[in-house]
């Protein structure tokens, strides 16, 4: 095999002497690490330049500029995100949209690891049950959230035959038309769409722990709390802090749920920078604030990302 | 019996291990099941309830249907465009998974194997760009679909399709018979390549292709309202994520593999094809997998860079089309919102094991 294939290559290059031409040094030079580099990452650095970077540099301008819908308008400098610093509805929408990260963070996590646990161990129809606990995670989340609409609309909620057996009363104007309870309905289903994730990855974490730690420890009369917090915790940590960083991003720059459920209402206590970004700059046809209102999110995400570059190069490294 | 005997008592065990079982396993199981899982029976429910006499009634127990009929998804394909999405979402999203993929693997194969000034740095553009939100320049993005001209369009379509045409041509032709078939035999696959790109893009932009978009481009010189914006766009999230995913996969197989052939004369771009992309085809269909449902689920771009009912894409579709004014056809909405999740769920269920393992690749090293 390799002695035909060698011959074969002396062949060629035999028959490369004789014919020699152009398209030979072309197809050499081609071949080139230096050059077969730029050459494959050329497709995707193009595409990247022109609909990441480009707009990028156009969305930091627009936000500088009093554009309308047409024109390029003029350079006001930063009054963009002054006036923003001054509008009650930005400083409120900052605020919900730490809430809105903090509150769904912490409960993905909690149930999320819980999940994981619980789906670690042995049980019949095991392969069917874990598979099937990421559906909320991997359907249209606009789609999904038009059962939650349903569920927290005033009138034909079936809320009230849950929460009528268990005496809680039903809010009369549904979830949605309170504002501290139309924001714990907005994190609500996002840690129902969120928390598979983070349980599966979990498990995925679980599963590379070696199961002969724990009999060690056990052999040892460590107990499972003990075992949990001096093994568990400890190895599972990179995996949570990556999934974790992963999530707060997407969370902190989530659109689709609250769009469906509240459009940012009521009374604006629902607003994300999403939101609030795409009814200034699209609806309001206010492009330069729209665009200041989802740069203002910049700084929080790039402290994110860098910090979910070092800890996963750190990682790769160790 | 009394060979039974033993073997029952051995199999016998305390009452508190069936306890702690149930507290440990079934019953947190069972809760997160219902957690997980009620909202989608919730919805077939009420879209095969009989919206009078149930789903407008308060009264009427919500959790079952007692009067189950397929009004609502016939409604869904007689009364409204909801067929005209579905094909809009199966172009858009597969002709977008098609670039991500292959834009994705050359440069996740330059990545992991090829040694140039800068690489190092690309693979951190690569991962960053991974990590941008959508919502962060939809705004921006749009001002470019809108006023980027025709034109413009035409050479990005024509650069990239020559950009990935070129080394492809050297994949499907052994270099010893290059030559022997003549310059434009050899060059073949590259020049097809490159006719489709362009009959593609401009196909998208003439009256045939208007016509599926149902726009008029008679005085249009953008891609405002074009899948082609999408087509286009979701690549900007999913190209980075393929990279970023094959890199890993590549990084992972055995260089000697690819050596030996490179020592027996073949090209790297034969190496890379016959060599390295079948031993990643799991990661492959990894990203397949993770690209067709991220585009088939995208909403902001999608709300924002199509403006027509006829274009819109399923999602944006039943969210923005169905729910008009005061009166919810809350079954229509629950069948199209079922319908619309399908796709995705089968195309997971067949793969279940590639999505996990793309969707852990991050976190989980190996």
């Amino acid at each position: 095999m390799t002695v035909r294939a060698t011959a074969t290559a002396t062949g060629s290059s035999a028959a490369a002497v004789e014919r020699g031409g152009v398209l030979q040094t072309v197809e050499r030079f081609l071949d080139r690490e230096g050059v077969l580099g730029y050459l494959l990452m050329t497709p995707a650095l193009l595409l990247l330049i022109i609909f990441i970077a480009y707009p990028f540099v156009l969305g930091v301008w627009y936000s500088m500029s009093d554009v309308q819908i047409f024109g390029l308008g003029k350079f006001i400098g930063l009054k963009n995100y002054t006036d923003l610093l001054n509008s009650p509805v930005f400083l409120q929408t900052v605020k919900n949209s730490f809430v809105y990260t903090g509150f769904a963070t912490v409960f993905k996590l909690g149930l999320g690891l819980g999940m994981a646990l619980v789906l670690n161990q042995h049980f019949p129809l095991k392969n069917l049950i874990r598979s099937s606990v990421l559906l909320p995670y991997i359907v249209p989340t606009a789609l999904s959230t038009l059962a939650f609409l349903l569920a927290f609309n005033p009138t034909l909620s079936p809320l009230p035959w849950i929460f009528g057996p268990l005496h809680i009363p039903y809010p009369a104007a549904g979830f949605l038309g309170d504002p501290a309870l139309a924001m714990g309905a907005v994190i609500f289903v996002n840690v129902w769409r969120g928390t598979p994730f983070f349980a599966i990855s979990l498990l995925a974490g679980l599963q590379t722990i070696p199961q002969d730690l724990y009999e060690a420890a056990a052999i040892d009369g460590a107990n499972a709390p003990n075992r949990f917090r001096h093994i568990t915790v400890p190895l599972l940590t990179p995996v949570l802090t990556i999934v974790m960083l992963f999530s707060i991003i997407q969370t902190f720059a989530d659109f689709q749920i609250v769009q469906v459920l509240t459009r940012g209402g009521p009374a604006d206590s629902t607003h994300l920078f999403a939101t609030l970004a795409y009814q200034t700059g699209m609806q309001g046809g206010r492009l330069g604030q729209g665009a200041a209102v989802s740069l203002y999110m910049l700084p929080f995400l790039g402290l994110l990302v860098i910090a979910q570059l070092w800890y996963t190069r750190r990682n790769a490294s160790r | 019996m009394v060979a039974v005997a033993p073997a029952l008592r051995r199999n016998r065990r305390p009452l508190g291990y069936y306890l702690s079982r149930v507290v440990s396993l079934w019953l947190p199981l069972a809760l997160f099941l219902v957690f997980t899982l009620a909202p989608f029976w919730y919805m077939l429910v009420i879209s095969l309830k009989d919206q009078q006499l149930e789903v407008n009634n308060p009264a009427v127990f919500p959790f079952w249907p007692f009067h189950p009929n397929f009004d609502q998804y016939i409604d869904l394909f007689a009364r409204t465009q909801f067929p005209r999405w579905a094909l809009n979402t199966t172009i858009i999203a597969s002709l977008s998974t098609l670039v991500s993929l292959t834009f994705g693997t050359l440069a996740g194969y330059a990545l992991a194997r090829l040694r140039f000034r800068g690489a190092s740095l690309l693979g951190i553009i690569s991962f960053v760009t991974y990590l941008v939100p959508q919502t962060l320049l939809f705004i921006p993005l749009n001002i470019v679909i809108t006023r980027l001209p025709v034109p413009f369009f035409l050479v990005t379509v024509v650069f990239s399709t020559v950009a990935v045409g070129l080394p492809l041509l050297m994949l499907f032709i052994p270099p010893e018979k290059r030559v022997g078939w003549g310059p434009l035999a050899s060059w073949l696959p590259g020049i097809l390549l490159f006719g489709i790109g362009v009959s593609l893009g401009l196909w998208g932009l003439t009256a045939k292709g208007a016509a599926l978009n149902e726009i008029d481009l008679g005085g249009a010189t953008n891609l405002s309202n074009t899948m082609w914006a999408l087509i286009l766009t979701y690549p900007t999230f999913l190209v980075p994520f393929c990279t970023w995913l094959l890199t890993g996969y590549f990084q992972s197989i055995p260089r000697e593999l690819e050596e030996s052939a490179l020592i027996d004369g073949a090209s790297r771009m034969q190496a890379m094809l016959r060599i390295v992309v079948p031993l990643a085809l799991p990661g492959i269909l990894s990203a397949f997998i993770f690209a067709f449902t991220l585009s088939w689920n995208e909403y902001i771009y999608a709300l924002v860079f199509l403006t027509s009912t006829a274009n819109r894409t399923i999602p944006v579709g039943v969210v923005n089309e169905l729910i008009r004014g005061d009166v919810y056809f809350w079954g229509t909405l629950m069948a199209g919102a079922l319908l619309g999740s399908v796709p995705v769920a089968i195309v997971y269920s067949f793969f279940v094991d590639h999505y996990v393992s793309g969707l852990t690749a991050g976190a989980v090293k190996g």
